[in-house]
């Protein structure tokens, strides 16, 4: 079982498409549990997601792999009930009001859940009543909050403000190509990230290490 | 989406900056009574226009 | 024109095309990028320049009015809302349409073009953008041939030749008024982007370079001609400044090393060559980090661009580029928007120090300069230059 195991881990790291969907088809057949295989492909995922921290793997692969992932998915997910409740830790993540970019918060969301994490994406132009909310309903202690328009800067701030007033216990990193430690200090977050990286340390530091 | 599978080309290989070549709007026109050059600058002129609409919305 | 006009218009052209060449001009020139924030200054919302070509234009000189630079890049709306609503346009969001009436415009990416379309694409583009393309962003050109489609398409072509009339008037009376240059003329794009930004989308382009390698290739091939064809006639002609390009997916990370020599550069290369023999230089803006490629960069013929330095690493853009090919930029937006204007001036001094001092090299924002900038700083920038710059 180890070995084939592997076997769809690894190609998914090989972002060998036909292969995983071979392989996926196969178990399912096979009455694999879909948990199973679902994590095989997390552990690809993870993987992968290393290659790219260590700079082996760039955007291309990553997005190539999320779409690996996502079409494998859309097979798996109706066996999913409920999902393992097995996870590092909850993180709520999304980009600003003002802001439609997704390309960031959906690599940082890749990376997040092959790491293990359960990873509630609210999408984009999200108003920051409804960050609140979803901090509070999942009892999230870290909020990830996208933007890559400067112009979005003061929708973040704000966004920032109203989560530490609502959950004061949360913690906030935000995430964007013009986020440095002064935007940090501006915004009132707690960690800022410029890389998919970056906000896997946040996690980190948040969680506890591995 | 809206747009069907691509239906195939009238014209091939046409040159930036011509949506139909003037050889071809010769052919309609039949035997030219003036300058064909006055009715042909005109004519590419308009060419540029309708060929850069259509780019404009392509190399945004 | 008035006298004084002229001259400070020959002057700064000057100033500015000198730079270009990489020479030292009296001073270092001053070309902020700059959009958003001159509605900003000129009182408007971002509605009314989205939609008013009039304010726009209006606040274009409003800028140029009060703030002294020597060039311009635009007026702050690049597109008139109004064209994109005669024809549906599905791909851009306007303030005061479905944003609020203050919020920037956004994109939204789309597959537009399907891996299917490629023949067609490759056998002629044109045709293709018309009978395949426009249907699918353009929602009231979708039948074409319908009243709807008929109409949107008198509408859009109309816009646009009032939209290009206007714009062509509005900056000439800018030249003459306030002695300001462009800093560019035309605009055109790498292949590799044209594709991927407004085609195949990101995640479209990034499967084909896997899975229809050679389609990709050949599509790029064919647009190389298109690509310096649109440079040269959006500039009208114009040869004396160098034509916009937004660079895009090129940056790190976005392709591993293999990728962006087997994809990304040949057709870039050929298109700023291609204009290069034709007079025309690039302004290649490289938004994001492009430090990984600069060896590559470093290829093209002297001074057939000028480089754009946002998240690149400017030292070695300096020792690499520097001498044959212009510097422009990199005061960080963030600084613009929450520095205080004593941090904004040390930034602007040092640049002027460690990079401008051989010459080559205009002042310019990291990334364009939207609503969030803050006035006394971008004022920073320019006392800055006028009072350090001079050479």
């Amino acid at each position: 079982m180890a070995v084939l195991q592997d076997e769809l881990a690894q190609a998914m790291v090989d972002l060998d498409q036909e292969k995983v969907a071979e392989l996926v088809k196969q178990r399912l057949g096979a009455g694999v549990p879909v948990l199973e295989i679902v994590s095989s492909l997390q552990a690809g995922m993870a993987e992968v997601g290393r290659m790219f921290e260590n700079g082996e793997y760039f955007l291309s692969e990553l997005i190539m792999a999320g779409e690996i992932m996502k079409e494998v998915m859309v097979d798996l997910e109706p066996h999913l009930a409920g999902g393992s409740g097995e996870h590092r830790g909850t993180i709520v993540i999304g980009t600003v009001k003002g802001d439609v970019h997704d390309l960031g918060k959906n690599i940082v969301v890749m990376l997040l859940k092959g790491a293990g994490y359960n990873v509630i994406d609210l999408g984009v132009d999200v108003p920051k009543e409804k960050f609140v909310e979803a901090v509070k309903e999942h009892k999230a202690p870290l909020v990830g909050m996208s933007a890559i328009l400067t112009a979005a800067l003061e929708s973040l701030k704000e966004t920032v403000a109203a989560v530490k007033a609502g959950v004061p216990e949360a913690k906030v990193v935000i995430g964007g190509p013009f986020m440095d430690e002064k935007v940090k200090e501006f915004c009132g977050a707690d960690f800022y990230a410029t890389s998919a990286g970056d906000g896997l340390k946040a996690a980190e530091a948040v969680f506890g290490g591995k | 989406m809206t747009g069907e599978k691509p239906t195939g080309n009238v014209f091939k290989n046409l040159p930036p900056g011509v949506c139909i070549p003037w050889e071809e709007k010769l052919k309609d026109l039949g035997e030219i009574k003036g300058d064909a050059d006055i009715i042909r600058n005109e004519w590419d002129k308009l060419e540029l226009f309708a060929y850069l609409y259509l780019w404009y919305w392509v190399q945004r | 024109m008035s006298n004084d006009k002229s001259k400070l218009l020959e002057e700064r052209k000057k100033r500015y095309l000198t730079a270009l060449d990489c020479g030292k001009p009296d001073r270092v020139p001053i070309g902020l990028t700059v959009s958003e924030f001159m509605a900003k200054v000129a009182g408007f919302t971002l509605q009314e320049i989205y939609y008013d070509l009039d304010k726009n234009l209006k606040a274009l000189a409003k800028f140029v009015e009060e703030y002294e630079v020597d060039t311009f890049f635009s007026a702050p709306s690049l597109w008139w809302a109004a064209s994109h609503d005669a024809v549906g346009a599905v791909y851009l969001k306007f303030a005061g349409r479905e944003l609020e009436p203050n919020t920037q415009f956004q994109y939204v990416e789309g597959e537009f073009m399907l891996p299917e379309d490629y023949d067609a694409f490759i056998e002629n583009p044109t045709e293709w953008i018309l009978t395949t393309y426009l249907p699918r962003i353009h929602k009231e050109f979708a039948e074409p041939g319908s009243y709807r489609a008929s109409v949107a398409l008198i509408k859009g072509a109309g816009a646009r030749a009032m939209e290009l009339q206007l714009t062509q008037q509005g900056t000439a009376k800018i030249m003459e008024e306030y002695g300001v240059v462009p800093a560019g003329t035309g605009l055109t794009k790498a292949p590799f982007d044209t594709l991927g930004d407004a085609l195949r989308g990101l995640k479209g382009i990034m499967m084909d370079m896997r899975k229809v390698p050679d389609k990709l290739k050949a599509a790029m091939e064919v647009l190389v001609p298109h690509n310096i064809f649109y440079a040269l006639a959006t500039a009208g002609g114009d040869t004396e400044f160098p034509a916009f390009m937004p660079l895009h997916r090129g940056a790190y990370p976005f392709l591993n090393p293999r990728q962006w020599d087997e994809f990304y550069w040949p057709t870039l290369k050929k298109v700023i060559e291609g204009l290069w023999e034709k007079g025309k230089r690039t302004y290649f803006f490289a938004e994001g980090d492009w430090t990984p490629y600069l060896e590559r960069i470093a290829e093209l013929p002297d001074k057939s661009i000028v480089f754009h330095v946002d998240m690149t690493d400017i030292d070695k853009a300096k020792k690499i580029l520097g001498g044959r090919f212009c510097l422009k930029g990199n005061i960080p937006n963030s600084l613009l928007a929450v520095g205080k204007p004593e941090e904004v001036r040390d930034y602007v001094k040092r640049l002027i120090d460690e990079y401008a001092a051989d010459g080559g090299f205009v002042i310019d924002a990291a990334a364009v300069v939207q609503g969030d900038a803050k006035e006394e700083n971008i004022r920073a920038v320019i006392e800055t230059v006028l009072l350090y710059g001079k050479y």
